[in-house]
């Protein structure tokens, strides 16, 4: 018989967990004790195994988040059990739920395996009387939803999770009358992507002292300078990009000011050997109207020429976008770089949100250009907006001004980020 | 190092208490730290005593009903002493209760002033000794607010803690703050024929409860004689040899005074954070001295843990007992049904006649927040038990989501509201709907019948309306 695979709880805490990677293929045979998949919880990586031997079918690609002990895949003994690819199995009777230990990673003492979550008892659903009338406006089918409300009964918060891994018509349109304006679509956060981007940036503004400053660099220099190394392309096997001279550059700044690479951890303030930027990228939502948020972490910056932070960032975020990116790709940065270059209007100045728990977060925008005086002639050069935010907690506005300055001072002499 | 302690809890209120016993049930070995008597302010100086003067009061209000039916009682022997000396007897059962509940379930009793002198230390001053623990909790209530301008005397300016120790009642009293302590002070005053002039700054009594509940309690004040001032600031206090002046500016600048034997001042309650060592061990407090909690009532630092009127919860001696078990069970690392109180299913309760109960949403709220709703409200008098017991005055309110049913805000007042609203806050936590509610047989007569046909309202009509 077909047996559901959930979203194991391996932390007290965990409300949610992000498949990292598959470690074997949908549809693969599978040997009970096999490492399964990775699964990211907030801070740590967990590698699970296989809780029994069988054949495997994958129904929550990698990068998806999703809620505790919803169903992320299903075990079968012949492949005439296995669900169809996608196609959701109405037809399957009720698949047994078997826990998925954690191999390795510390489960919280005292707590029993994952609650039996099948809601079907003697062949009825049960479900609350609000999770029943929800799921018939969502169009949702029951028996596909895992419940855990008391007793493993489904309730509101298991219907809107499933809700909104597919994005619900606005239920509310009709009764729109009056003064209240007409909804196009609902997107419930619960257990997607974004409930915990928006615990992540409330988190981080609530929890820290964040204060921002604003000037532009002058870039036309480090453009020439990318301009020769365009040129041997061939040769460097990339396509220098300005992200890649910016990362170095606050590699540099970093090397003068080392207290912009800290954080505070504890009631300790930890300035960092390592120079890991985070790399904020946006990736296409899982449904139209939204976007999902990654910050990849480009390890040890201090050690690497531009031409391998190029690289080694093109890897990472191609990773990103096919959702192959490790645990630890994903972890220990120490200083963030968020660029809306091209994206936002030219000039543009932001209030970047600190990625916490790092003190510093450099947001570059679109550059101008712009006539400004050089040995008193008016000459049109390329200026960059850049924003920075920093936590007032960890460092000063002094230590942080010489960073900036430093900073800058790098962007418009590229030559000196190279010595 | 056999006496270190799995957790030591400073204060044994309805926080500190419930934990302690919780934690000695889910084997963990715990001290709790008391300066003072156990029970804390519930059991001494709040729920309790204050709930026995209700009692008191409206029994002695009821013996006036008897004149309808001939008797005449004669209620001029009134002894507030013994009243007094009634409700002291009633704190003194309930906390040797509460002493007797920690020994049988084997919580070490320590009597003193806890301080934190770092993490995982606690100090007590009179003792001399310090305790050694992996978990802190912290439950250390709340005191009296001091305002600038009406520092309590307790002679003539009056905390909630003198009023409750009074042997004997003045003539006159001004009640500054219509919350949940000044109304039922006020109610039961007000039945031993004390003079009360109650004086709010909003624009009505009970300012964080639905304002059409709220009017039925302040119809029912006014018509029993209790002077009502919302809209009213207070603005200083003077003195005149026995009685006390109250300044008064009313909303549109005009100003006007009240005098009486006492000014009792409940404007709220302070977080008691000082004197702790809270901040040294690096505690997050906010501005007004409220302890910053995340998910199982951690603080900013690990191993301590902040419950009860200390934290930003509602200050309720209900929420500060589940805080403390949602706190104990995640030290014993039980998984606990929830990380955190939920405000919307927490019950508030007002205990004077008419009673007031409520959860959730209210519909100012609602109109302010934008959030559609539909709503029902019947009246007590609708329910035929309410005219035979001559309790007619009173409501129940239900705010629903147009769409699905589900309960968002519930409101309930009149007689037996407070143990009314469970129902439907069973309703609302198990996810049934208004239709659900409708279909339940009531017996009859009862009270709870106008829950029944509130819930009938939502959908369609009630019966007796
Ligand atoms: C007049 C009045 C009526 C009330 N009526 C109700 C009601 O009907 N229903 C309701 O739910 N709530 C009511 N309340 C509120 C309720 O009393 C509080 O919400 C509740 O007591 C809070 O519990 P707690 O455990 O947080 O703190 P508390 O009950 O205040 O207990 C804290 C304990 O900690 C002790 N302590 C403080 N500092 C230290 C220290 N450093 N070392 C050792 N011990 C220390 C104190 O002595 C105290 O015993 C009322 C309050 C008042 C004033």
């Amino acid at each position: 018989m077909a047996k559901d695979y959930v979203m194991p709880k391996l932390a007290m805490a965990m409300n949610e967990g992000t498949i990292v990677e598959w470690l074997v293929e949908d549809g693969a045979a599978i040997e009970q004790g096999q490492p399964l998949l990775v699964v990211e919880t907030e801070k740590v990586a967990y590698e699970l195994e296989a809780p029994e031997s069988g054949l495997i079918r994958i129904l929550t690609a990698a990068g998806d988040t999703v809620p505790v002990e919803e169903r992320i895949a299903v075990i079968a003994g012949s492949a005439d059990e296995l669900p169809q690819t996608g196609g959701e199995s109405e037809a399957e009777p009720p698949a047994d739920n078997i826990g998925a230990p954690a191999s390795g990673a510390a489960v919280a003492a005292g707590r029993p395996g994952p609650a039996e979550s099948l809601a079907t008892a003697g062949g009825r659903i049960k479900a609350s009387p609000l999770a029943r009338k929800l799921a018939k406006q969502y169009g949702l089918d029951l028996s596909e939803i895992t419940g855990t409300g008391p007793g493993g009964r489904i309730v509101k918060r298991d219907v809107l999770g499933v809700a909104s891994s597919t994005a619900a018509p606005a239920a509310s349109a009709a009764r729109a009358t009056g003064g209240a304006p007409i909804e196009r679509v609902r997107l419930p956060l619960r257990g997607t992507p974004r409930a915990s981007i928006a615990r992540h940036m409330l988190e981080s503004l609530q929890s820290s002292a964040q204060l921002s400053s604003f000037w532009e660099s002058d870039i036309t220099e480090l453009k020439k300078t990318r301009q020769s190394l365009l040129a041997r392309e061939k040769q460097l096997g990339t396509r220098v990009s300005v992200n890649a001279f910016i990362i170095r550059a606050m590699a540099a700044a970093i090397a003068e000011v080392p207290i912009a690479n800290a954080a505070l951890v504890g009631e300790e303030g930890v300035i960092y050997e390592s120079v890991n930027v985070g790399i904020a990228i946006a990736l296409p939502g899982k449904t139209q109207w939204d976007s999902i948020l990654m910050v990849p972490v480009l390890r040890q910056v201090e050690k690497m020429g531009i031409v391998r932070i190029d690289q080694e960032m093109k890897r990472l975020v191609s990773s990103a976008r096919e959702g192959t990116l490790t645990a630890d790709e994903m972890s220990g940065s120490t200083i963030t770089l968020s660029s809306t270059a091209g994206l936002a209007p030219p000039g543009a100045a932001l209030t970047p949100i600190l990625n916490m728990p790092n003190a510093v977060i450099i947001g570059p925008s679109t550059p101008r250009d712009k006539f400004v005086p050089v040995n008193g002639e008016a000459e049109l050069r390329t200026m960059m907006p850049v924003s920075m935010t920093f936590d007032h907690r960890v460092l000063d506005g002094e230590p942080a001004a010489r960073f900036a300055s430093a900073l800058h001072r790098f962007l418009e002499n590229p030559a000196l980020m190279l010595a | 190092m056999s006496d270190r302690f799995d957790v030591v809890i400073i204060g044994a209120g309805p926080g500190g208490y419930v934990a302690a016993v919780r934690a000695a049930q889910l084997g963990l070995k715990v001290a709790v730290v008391e300066k003072d008597e156990p029970g804390g302010i519930c059991l001494n100086w709040g729920c309790i005593p204050s709930k026995h003067l209700i009692h008191q009061a409206a029994a002695y209000h009821a013996l006036g009903e008897m004149e309808a039916v001939g008797v005449t009682v004669d209620r001029s022997g009134l002894d507030y002493a013994r009243v007094q000396a009634g409700s002291r007897k009633v704190v003194k059962t309930l906390t040797g209760g509460v002493a007797g509940l920690l020994k049988r379930n084997g919580v070490c009793y320590v009597k003193g002033h806890a301080r934190i002198a770092s993490r995982g230390r606690v100090a007590v001053e009179e003792e001399g000794t310090t305790l050694e623990c992996d978990n802190i909790i912290v439950a250390t209530g709340s005191r009296p607010m001091q305002v600038p301008g009406f520092e309590f005397d307790h002679r003539q300016v009056i905390s909630s803690d003198d009023l409750l120790a009074l042997t004997c009642l003045p003539k006159s009293i001004v009640v500054l703050g219509a919350g949940a302590i000044g109304c039922e002070f006020a109610y039961v005053l007000n039945c031993f024929g004390v003079e009360i002039t109650l004086v709010e700054a909003m624009s009505h009594i009970l300012p964080t409860e639905d304002f059409e509940a709220c009017a039925v309690v302040a119809r029912s004040f006014k018509k029993s004689g209790i002077g009502i001032r919302c809209g009213t600031r207070a603005t200083g206090l003077e003195r005149e040899g026995d009685m006390v002046r109250v300044m008064l500016e009313a909303g549109d600048d005009t100003t006007d005074c009240v005098t009486a034997e006492k000014v009792l001042v409940v404007f709220g309650r302070s977080p008691i954070t000082d004197d702790l060592g809270l901040e040294e061990a690096g505690v997050k407090l906010d501005a007004r001295g409220y302890v910053e909690t995340g998910p199982f009532n951690q603080t900013s630092v690990a191993g301590i843990y902040a419950i009860g009127d200390i934290t930003k919860t509602p200050a309720l001696a209900h929420v500060a007992s589940r805080e403390g078990e949602i706190a104990v069970e995640h030290i014993a690392g039980h998984e606990p049904q929830a990380d955190r109180v939920d405000p919307d299913l927490v019950p508030s309760a007002i205990y004077c006649e008419p009673q007031l109960a409520g959860f959730g949403l209210r519909e100012d709220q609602a109109k302010a927040r934008g959030v559609e709703f539909t709503k029902s409200v019947f009246n007590y008098i609708g329910a035929g038990k309410t005219i035979a017991i001559g309790k007619p005055e009173g409501l129940v309110k239900l705010l629903c989501d147009p769409d699905t049913g589900e309960l968002l805000g519930c409101h309930v007042v009149g007689h037996d509201a407070t143990e009314i609203i469970h129902e439907l806050l069973l309703a609302k936590q198990g996810e049934l709907l208004a239709e659900d509610i409708e279909s339940v047989i009531h017996a009859h007569p009862t009270i709870s019948e106008a829950v029944m046909e509130a819930a009938r309202g939502i959908g369609g009509k009630p019966i007796h309306a």
